[in-house]
């Protein structure tokens, strides 16, 4: 399934007056393609992210999934796609404090409707999660609760997976072993992949790099 | 003599009057109206020993002792034992529904100090009263009760107690001469206008029994003066007080002289007794009564010490109290004390001043 | 410098207005209930003592007389004779019309000094006091009430208690009929040293100590402590909030305290500054509370008088006046709560490491090891009241038992909670009820102190309805029995009485004499009354324990009957001889139930009763009719008999008036319960706000993996309600727990009767209905803002740089 996203406009009301964040972006993402998403900070990376996934909507364009418009969706079927179709995986806080890491790892796949507890094992052993299960996410260091996050998008095996700088809080060896992570289990699970980092490094590995600037798509 | 304390009584009764109207009505109500009561009328004779007890007619009656003793050490006291009756309503009925009230006054003078206690009680529940055969008056434990012998008079023979904070005093009265009617034949006369009493007198009893002063007992002996008075409404209106003598003179004489103050030039009385008793009323202008001394008591200046004179009898002579502070903080106060004298004649006897 | 790390500190205020005004409503919600109940406490008990020394010359020894005849003239004449200082009051109940007044006949000339009633007479007008025509002295209410049905002079003095009035005891003496009989003699503190004891002089009477405290405030001891104990309840419950918000206060404002110490400020000025702020917040709510306290107190005192006189015959006044120990009272007392319910925050402040991490959590995850701690604790405190439930005696302990049990229920409910919500955890099987669950056990900590607060407010009202619905179940059936006369009829005096007692055989089934007496039995002032051998009593006069022939026993002469609380208080056992007033003995044969009397009783033949006490006032009847004759009677009663109608009450209405009296006994406990849950409610209120401004980051990732937002605010209702549906279960077998105690326990102690307990479940659903609507109410505000929250809000979460 593949992500199209065609002239994208945006801007936020702030205390110094509205700015305009993206001034008409297009992206294609391919299934099965992974594609870095860079630039400067506050260049509107993340908020093209949370576009993608539905999150926000855009004050015009469109943003098409598999050839359906998500402008035309309601609530509940924004959150069906959500639930369906995406799977985020923040730079941080996006475990649920009151579940413990086997919960947590099988969450959005049982919303998903695609637990698969023979995959799910499989993905606990590949991330090295199996000593946590038990321990809820604040008894975790920062780079275990990432795989925990990557875990649990990964489980539900969503078509699109939007990733926010995932390795922003790991050391750069840890990072790197995350993105191999995402990068193989993607690829495994067929999944459309759109990863937000300032790092040139890390875009380099991706199947193609497209870099935001001034609200628009330079390279 | 005792005009006086009458006061007590009314006073007690009619103390929203006097704080208002004491001008209008004189000292203590003593001179307000006597509608429905008794009026004394001269030439009414007394006759004992029924006239010893109460007179619920009347409005007003005291029995009235005062007393000039000496310790075996020299040392000289005042006693004083009062009962008064107020009638509310002329009569008698039974229990709480009495109208008569009754007021007792005690006290004991030494030179530098006032006893003082007072009772009150209403009549009809035999609290007090003032009976005779035999006679006795009486308020709560305090009494004056007769001891004596009949064929003789129920007066003559007397004891007499009462007691109060700091004080109390048990005395035996025994007469030596017969009882004296005041004024005309006991129809004493109390101002121009004609308001009179019955009055009369015993002023000759020796006197031997024990006084209580702050806890010691002491024996004492002397001379009491006992005044009986019933009226209805002994002063006038415009008069306000009186000062009161009775003295004992060292030759077995007596005298009682009074003078009620008024807004004029007063009225004075005075009667002038024999060492047997027999007694002569001085007439108006006989006798002069001047004060020598004023002495500050609770809070007013009083005459304490007075130049008596009856020219009539060649006698000049100076009283002197024994305290100056004799004062009767009673509901009605006034002052009341032994008093002794010196000039052309010597004695003791009790000055009483009311209206200051 | 000082300064602006000062207003630094309070700058968050400003931020948070709704913090700053959960935790000034905390305090002064917790002032306020804690004084005004206080404030009536005071208003009463000063009302008692005016009364007592107004009325009864409390603070002076009286002498009585042994038997129920009062004490004759004689008698006085001669103690005074003897030197006794003693003054003799006439006293009673008298009717000027329809108005029922208590006359107190005094001597004015003889009365103490001392007594304040001398400034009432003596400073007024004596003569006027004294004369023929009578003068009662009266406050200007009762002179409101008398103006019309009396031809006395009438004449009003602040000093006097209301329904009371001061006359000269010649005219109470001829009102009341009395004959002369002295109530009683007042003993004046001065007397002569050397006085002849009283026992010598007049055995017929006897010398009674000036109590402690008025018999009155002894009576209704019982019903301060009662509204005592609601007062505290209420304090508590507010401190809880106290503790939530100011708890929150501090962990959020961590990272400025953080940084105040960083640039210079030392601890100890930064805990100064703290403890300012808090002192000030506490005086500035306390008098908030003080004030509210006062409306409180001034919108119940009515019921309270209202209550007082019906129960005990206290008078009080319907009006509060302000004391200013009340005041000083209620700030102090706001700020001891304070300081106690933020010690545990500060203290923390003052172990804060300089350089910790500002972590901005409304709560720590509670350890196992405090919660099992709580647990304990809990449990011994439930085992404590059982123990001083069984083996405890006196209302202290009666009360002590209520506190173990609802503070041991209290620490138990968090722990139970988890307990539930980790099984069920368990049992779930699907992803967002797995996670509901969890998340509702995550919530516990922040939400259990509200939960405690609800739980007490709850059981309080649950065993508080529970024992007033016994109690008005047990009491309208005991009226329906002691009340089987169809008429009552009263004479004016006694020649009314005889022509009564001549004329009323003709026209009723059974005429039944209502006569007692007042007099000493056992060392207690109480009534004894005569009954005839009728079959009225034989079958509806409950009886608690009887001998078979206990009525033929009583007709006899030689039978007693005692009320329940004479025998209860162990005073006279069952079979036991009495040495009755007036030199002779009774057996006890029975004993019955007295609702509403706080005094003991004694039932005698009637016989017995005037061949003892032949001065007894005969005038009160009780008529046996049938039903259809009614109004028939009473209409002749009133036409050929000539009696008022007012002198006249049938069953109906006599019912109609114990039930109303009984109702407004427990009006004020219902506004204390009331008031307690609304505590409750807001306490869970301000929990839930404070908790869902830091929620979000815990729901943004679900709302991220296709959870809607309405849902999410569903979530949480349906997780406000769980719990308070929870709480609410857990309620029912407290708050029957706390009924029993009360029934079993502290009535039996504070009244000297015990009731059957009767259990009410509709009562429960409509307190469960209130409840739940208070639920819904609590979280409608935070409800509703996560449902309309702005996707912009949700998305800073995951961007917001932590």
């Amino acid at each position: 399934m593949s992500l199209s996203m065609s002239n994208i406009r945006k801007s936020y009301t702030t205390v110094e007056g509205t700015i305009e964040i993206l001034k008409g972006v297009d992206l294609f993402v391919g299934a099965s393609e992974s594609v870095a998403l860079t630039g400067e900070s506050g260049s509107g990376k993340s908020t093209l992210l949370h576009l993608a996934g539905g999150l926000d909507h855009p004050d015009s364009g469109s943003v098409m999934m598999a050839g359906q418009a998500l402008s035309g969706f309601s609530e509940r079927e924004r959150a069906k796609y959500r639930r369906k179709k995406v799977g985020l995986v923040f730079q941080q806080f996006n475990l649920i404090p009151s579940l413990n890491v086997a919960a947590n790892m099988c969450f959005h796949a049982k919303l998903a409707d695609r637990y698969d507890p023979a995959w799910q094992q499989i993905l606990t052993a590949r991330l090295g999660l199996e000593p946590y299960l038990t321990r809820y996410p604040e008894q975790l260091s920062g780079g275990q609760q990432q795989r925990v996050a990557i875990g649990r998008t990964l489980a539900a095996r969503p078509p699109l997976i939007l990733a926010d700088e995932p390795t922003g809080n790991l050391d750069e060896a840890t990072g790197d072993a995350v993105l191999d992570l995402i990068l193989s289990l993607a690829k495994n699970a067929g999944s459309a992949l759109l990863l937000v980092t300032h790092s040139s490094r890390l875009a380099d590995r991706l199947d193609r790099k497209v870099v935001l600037q001034g609200g628009r798509i330079v390279e | 003599m005792n005009a006086k304390i009458m006061l007590g009584a009314l006073v007690a009764l009619v103390m929203t009057a006097s704080a208002g109207h004491s001008q209008s009505q004189g000292f203590a109500g003593l001179g307000s109206d006597a509608t429905g009561f008794a009026i004394p009328e001269r030439g009414h004779p007394l006759s004992f020993p029924s006239d010893h007890g109460a007179h619920p007619d009347y409005r007003i009656e005291w029995w009235y002792v005062t007393a000039n003793l000496q310790s075996a050490d020299g040392k000289r006291y005042g006693v004083q034992w009062t009962l008064f009756r107020s009638a509310l309503a002329p009569g008698t009925a039974q229990s709480f529904a009495d109208p008569q009230i009754w007021i007792g006054h005690a006290a004991i003078t030494t030179d530098n100090h006032q006893y003082v206690a007072e009772r009150l009680a209403r009549g009809g529940v035999g609290q007090a009263n003032a009976t005779t055969q035999p006679f006795e008056a009486w308020i709560d434990d305090w009494t004056m009760k007769s001891v004596a012998r009949p064929p003789a008079d129920e007066l003559n023979e007397l004891l007499l107690t009462a007691n109060g904070q700091d004080f109390g005093y048990s005395l035996n009265l025994k007469s030596t001469g017969p009882l004296v009617l005041q004024g005309d034949r006991g129809f004493s006369v109390k101002s121009a206008d004609g308001q009179a009493s019955y009055y009369y007198s015993q002023p000759f009893y020796q006197v031997d029994g024990v006084i209580t002063v702050s806890g010691a007992d002491v024996a004492v002996s002397g001379q009491a003066w006992l005044d009986r008075e019933w009226s209805s409404q002994p002063l006038a209106a415009n008069q306000t007080g009186w000062d009161w003598f009775s003295l004992h003179f060292d030759t077995g004489e007596k005298l009682m002289a009074f003078r009620l103050r008024d807004d004029k030039e007063g009225f004075i009385s005075a009667n002038w007794i024999s060492a047997d008793g027999k007694t002569t009323p001085l007439s108006k202008g006989a006798v002069h009564l001047v004060s020598v001394r004023q002495a500050r008591v609770n809070g007013r200046d009083m005459p304490v010490a007075w130049r008596i004179q009856v020219p009539g009898r060649s006698l000049e002579i100076t009283t002197r109290p024994l305290f100056d502070q004799s004062w009767m903080s009673t509901s009605t106060p006034y002052w009341e004390g032994p008093i002794s004298f010196q000039g052309s004649a010597s004695g003791v006897g009790y000055l009483e001043m009311t209206g200051y | 410098m000082r300064f602006t790390a000062f207003a630094a500190l309070l700058s968050h205020w400003r931020r948070k207005p709704l913090q700053l005004l959960t935790l000034v409503t905390g305090i002064a919600l917790a002032t306020a209930l804690w004084s005004g109940v206080q404030a009536i406490n005071a208003e009463a008990r000063a009302s008692y003592a005016r009364a007592a020394s107004v009325l009864e010359q409390g603070g002076l020894r009286q002498i009585v007389a042994k038997d129920g005849n009062g004490i004759s003239i004689e008698t006085y004449a001669k103690l005074r004779r003897w030197g006794w200082n003693v003054s003799p009051v006439i006293e009673g109940p008298y009717r000027f019309g329809s108005v029922r007044i208590k006359l107190i006949g005094i001597e004015p000339l003889s009365m103490p000094r001392e007594e304040q009633i001398n400034s009432i007479t003596t400073a007024s007008d004596l003569s006027g006091f004294l004369s023929a025509r009578g003068l009662l002295v009266v406050s200007a209410s009762t002179a409101d009430k008398l103006r019309g049905n009396t031809v006395m002079k009438i004449k009003v003095s602040e000093q006097v208690p209301n329904d009371a009035a001061f006359l000269d005891i010649a005219a109470a003496d001829q009102l009341l009929k009395a004959n002369g009989k002295i109530s009683r003699l007042v003993v004046a503190p001065k007397q002569r040293s050397d006085l002849e004891a009283i026992e010598r002089l007049s055995p017929e009477v006897s010398l009674r100590e000036t109590p402690d405290e008025p018999d009155v405030s002894r009576l209704t001891e019982s019903f301060h402590l009662n509204l005592t104990a609601f007062g505290y309840l209420s304090f508590v419950v507010g401190l809880f909030i106290v503790y939530s918000a100011a708890g929150l206060t501090f962990e959020q404002r961590r990272g400025t305290f953080r940084t105040l110490r960083s640039l210079g400020i030392s601890l100890p000025a930064l805990t100064t500054m703290l403890l300012i702020e808090l002192a000030a917040l506490a005086l500035l709510s306390g008098l908030l509370g003080v004030i509210l306290g006062y409306f409180v107190a001034s919108t119940l005192m009515p019921g309270v008088a209202t209550t007082l006189r019906g129960l005990y015959g206290a008078t009080v006044p319907g009006t509060l006046s302000i004391r200013p120990e009340w005041w000083l009272t209620g700030l102090l007392i706001a700020l001891a709560g304070t300081a106690i319910s933020s010690a545990q925050s500060l203290g923390r402040v003052w172990k804060l490491p300089i350089l910790a991490a500002a972590q901005p959590q409304a709560w720590e995850r509670v350890s196992k090891k405090s919660l099992i701690f709580q647990t304990v604790a809990g449990c011994s405190l439930l085992g404590l009241a059982m123990l001083l439930g069984i083996a405890g005696s006196g209302l202290v302990a009666g009360f002590g038992t209520l506190g173990c049990l609802l503070l041991g229920a209290a620490l138990l409910l968090p722990g139970l909670l988890s307990i539930i919500l980790v099984m069920v955890e368990r049992v779930s099987r699907a992803a967002l009820t797995q996670w509901f669950w969890a998340d509702t056990r995550l919530q516990l900590p922040g939400l259990s102190l509200a939960l405690m607060a609800l739980l007490l407010a709850l059981s309080a009202n649950i065993g508080v309805g529970t024992m007033v619905s016994s109690f008005r179940l047990t009491f309208l059936g005991w009226l329906d029995q002691r009340l089987a006369a169809e008429l009552y009829v009263t004479a004016k005096d006694e020649n009314e009485a005889k022509r009564l007692r001549e004329w009323l055989p003709k026209y009723s089934t059974s005429v039944l004499p209502i006569w007692n007496v007042e007099a000493d039995v056992l060392g207690e002032q109480l009534q004894i009354f005569g009954v005839v051998d009728d079959p009225t009593y034989r079958d509806h006069w409950p009886l608690i324990v009887a001998n078979h022939d206990a009525w033929d026993e009583v007709a006899s002469g030689k039978g007693a009957l005692i009320n329940e609380q004479m025998w209860r208080r162990g005073d006279a056992t069952f079979g036991a001889t009495i040495p009755m007033p007036g030199n002779w003995d009774a057996t006890v044969v029975g004993v019955y139930s007295d609702y509403g009397n706080p005094k003991g009783q004694v039932i005698i033949g009637i016989d017995s009763l005037v061949a003892h006490y032949p001065d007894v006032p005969k005038l009160r009847y009780g008529l046996r009719v049938a039903a259809e004759q009614v109004s028939n009677l009473r209409q002749r009663l009133v036409t050929e008999f000539g009696l008022t109608e007012t002198a006249i009450i049938d069953q109906a209405s006599l019912k109609r008036q114990s039930t109303a009296v009984f109702e407004q006994t427990f009006t004020v406990t219902g506004a204390l319960n009331v008031l307690t849950l609304a505590v409750a409610g807001f306490a869970m209120f301000s929990s839930l706000l404070t908790l869902s401004s830091i929620r979000l980051p815990q729901l943004a990732p679900l709302w991220a993996m296709g959870v809607r937002r309405r849902d999410l605010a569903l979530y949480e209702v349906v997780r406000t309600l769980a719990l308070w549906l929870a709480t609410f279960v857990t309620a029912i077998p407290v708050g029957l727990g706390l009924a029993w105690v009360l029934l079993e326990i502290v009535n039996v102690e504070a009244f000297g009767w015990r009731l059957p307990m009767t259990v009410f479940p509709l009562d429960w659903l409509w307190l469960g209905a209130v409840a739940l609507l208070a639920a819904l109410f609590s979280i409608l505000v935070p409800a509703r803002r996560l449902a309309t929250i702005t996707p912009a809000e949700l998305l800073r979460i995951f961007a917001d740089e932590r």
